[in-house]
């Protein structure tokens, strides 16, 4: 015997009543655990994967979609840009770094990426199985590629249109699949990557197709982006340009230059993600207050509970201290009554957050996609079931020290 | 042992009362007569130490109560004193066994599975040991309130009109219940009441006059 079998039996001898004070922080806890789990997971999603790039060059349009299309692959394309100029740009001695994108193809909703290896190296991808492209037409798959599409070393696929799955099939190619790259848990999980040739190749009509775009010319300067196009190439085009800026100082000035050319725009990944953020903030905020007036209620229903049986329950507190019971032993038979009810909330509450992101990653392709898990914690999570904790304790407060007060003589005398 | 001297008490509102001295030796049984409004329970309450900031002195087996700091007074009244009350108090979410181990838990005192046995069976109610309170008959309850009072084996038991609420024939199976558990227990009996069918059976009496 002891005071936790104490307080759980009073707790189960008003099985409704403490269900549904535990059902109530259950689910303001739950709404809590999923928008965190969620927010960290995007926010992590987010910095990976626009990690080692500064600034993204595209064709005029909205900033926000030439990030949302060109880092994390959800949005299309803002149009082309010609590969002359993306190589003038990138020969700016602001610029350390820059990587061309051609983007255009999807294969079962997959987008096929012209890019070279820089591409891979910027995720530090490193390979499964197989080899890296080398000669067009080859690619190397991401591992959610892969698993997903079925796809296995030197499979041969055809890729369509667009980057939906009702595109135009492009049945006169085949890409074929010479490497599978190992889970970086970014956005590369989820793309072919093969050379820009290759995507040029899939949209060339059969007159041009013969034109061979690598005109060997000793005399010729060659892109410094797409090294078997010459320099001059005034027909060629790319989707967009990831770049590394050399300095702090490019980061005021190269967006002012790229902007001023009236073909091309500069979006900073930082900055358009915190746009973002700031437009979806408002919707999580509303959740957010949703939750926390679940928690309000509980905690208002868990305080009426404890002091309605404080006087139901008079009786027995005189009779325990009759039995040698103190009046601190009292106090925290109380306070652990409240606390027990928060403690068994707020964990039914953290496990139906995770469960139900488990259930939701394992049902919607797209949480799969992005890397959303529910077997994921985080040190949060502590500070929620210490709060809630601490509510608890504070419900059953103003009870205890009444408790404390309560004078047995005259109880049990029934006055 | 239980010795009174010069006590009084004083409720804020009302005169205060003055008790007559008394001694109760171990093992002896008392009825402790009076009125209603005479003080009876009041009396009980400051020799079961639930009642302090009398004046006077209260000895309990060579204790003086008064000396006692309000947590060793819980811890002395825990283990010296059993309590049976006009109602029974019993802590309903409890089973009956659940009811008995409270107190010995509250106490501080060990208590073992064959007093837990010899206390149900000698009271007739060892069938009921994991039955719900409110399972249980009025006489059942009254029963596990016994056993509750006695299961430390305390050196005095408390009543406070452990019979009036009761018709004859139980009246009587009560008080001889009372009288065998607490000579089997060796503990000194005292019995508040006004109930006239208790005088035959309890000798010796301390009276209040208001």
């Amino acid at each position: 015997m002891n005071l936790f079998i104490l307080v759980w039996s009073y707790l189960k001898a008003r099985p409704l009543n403490t269900a549904i004070n535990i059902v109530l922080l259950a689910l303001g806890i739950a709404v809590i655990t999923i928008l965190l789990l969620f927010k960290n997971q995007l926010d992590q999603k987010i910095n990976e994967n626009s990690k080692g790039i500064d600034l993204v060059i595209g064709a005029k349009g909205s900033p926000l979609q030439l990030i949302l299309c060109n880092i994390f692959h959800v949005d299309f394309p803002t149009g082309n840009i010609k590969l002359k100029e993306a190589d003038r740009i990138s020969k700016n001695r602001l610029i350390k770094a820059a990587i061309p994108l051609a983007l255009g193809d999807s294969y079962n909703s997959y987008r096929i990426i012209g890019t070279n290896i820089r591409y891979a190296e910027l995720y530090q991808a490193q390979l499964a199985q197989g080899i890296w492209w080398k000669n067009n037409l080859e690619v190397t798959v991401g591992a959610n590629v892969a698993l997903l599409a079925r796809l296995q070393l030197d499979d041969k696929f055809t890729s369509a249109h667009g980057l939906t799955q009702e595109g135009h099939a492009h049945i006169e190619h085949q890409y074929v699949v010479k490497g599978i790259m190992r889970k970086t848990n970014t956005v590369l999980d989820n793309l072919i990557l093969t050379n820009v040739e290759s995507i040029w190749e899939m949209h060339e009509t059969s007159a041009d197709s013969v034109a061979p775009y690598n005109v060997k010319d000793s005399a010729t300067l060659f892109s410094s982006l797409v090294p078997s196009v010459a320099a001059d190439d005034s027909v060629k085009e790319i989707t967009s340009l990831l770049v590394k800026y050399r300095s702090p100082m490019a980061a005021v000035q190269l967006p002012r230059i790229v902007n001023a050319q009236s073909s091309l725009q500069a979006a900073s990944p930082a900055f358009e993600t915190a746009r973002l953020f700031s437009i979806l903030g408002v919707g999580v905020d509303v959740i957010m207050a949703f939750a926390y007036v679940l928690i309000l209620i509980s905690a208002l229903s868990i305080f009426i509970a404890l002091y309605n049986s404080l006087k139901e329950r008079r009786y027995d507190m005189a009779v325990m201290r009759s039995m040698g019971a103190s009046r601190s032993k009292l106090v925290v038979s109380l306070l652990t009554e409240g606390g027990l009810l928060t403690l068994l909330g707020c964990l039914i509450g953290l496990l139906l957050g995770h469960g139900v992101l488990m259930i939701l990653s394992s049902v919607v392709e797209q949480t799969q996609k992005a890397g959303i898990t529910g077997i994921i914690f985080y040190s949060e999570e502590w500070i929620i079931l210490g709060g809630s904790l601490l509510l608890g304790l504070l419900c059953a407060l103003i009870p205890a020290v009444q408790a404390y007060r309560t004078d047995i003589s005259s109880v049990l005398a029934g006055n | 042992m239980v010795s009174v001297s010069g006590l009084s008490y004083k409720f804020s509102a009302a005169p205060g009362i003055s008790f007559p001295d008394f001694t109760v030796k171990s093992g002896e049984h008392f009825l402790l007569l009076g009125e209603s409004g005479s003080g009876k329970t009041t009396l009980l309450h400051m020799l079961g130490g639930l009642l302090r900031n009398y004046s006077g002195s209260i000895r309990i087996n060579d204790v003086a109560l008064e000396t006692l700091n309000e947590h060793r007074l819980d811890k002395f009244r825990g283990q010296n004193i059993g309590f049976i009350f006009q109602r029974n108090h019993l802590i309903s979410a409890l089973t009956v066994e659940q009811n008995l181990l409270m107190h010995s838990y509250l106490a501080a005192l060990p208590l073992h599975a064959e007093r837990m046995e010899e206390v149900l069976r000698s009271l007739g109610i060892a069938d009921k040991r994991k039955s719900n309170i409110s399972h249980l008959s009025q006489g059942q309850a009254q029963r596990v309130a016994i056993a509750r009072a006695v299961i430390n084996k305390p050196s005095i038991i408390f009543a406070d009109e452990p019979t009036s609420a009761l018709d004859d024939r139980h009246c009587d199976n009560v008080i001889s219940l009372l009288i065998d558990v607490a000579n089997k227990n060796q503990s000194t009996l005292l019995i508040a009441t006004h109930d006239q069918r208790l005088k035959d059976r309890i000798e010796r009496k301390i009276i209040l006059t208001h």
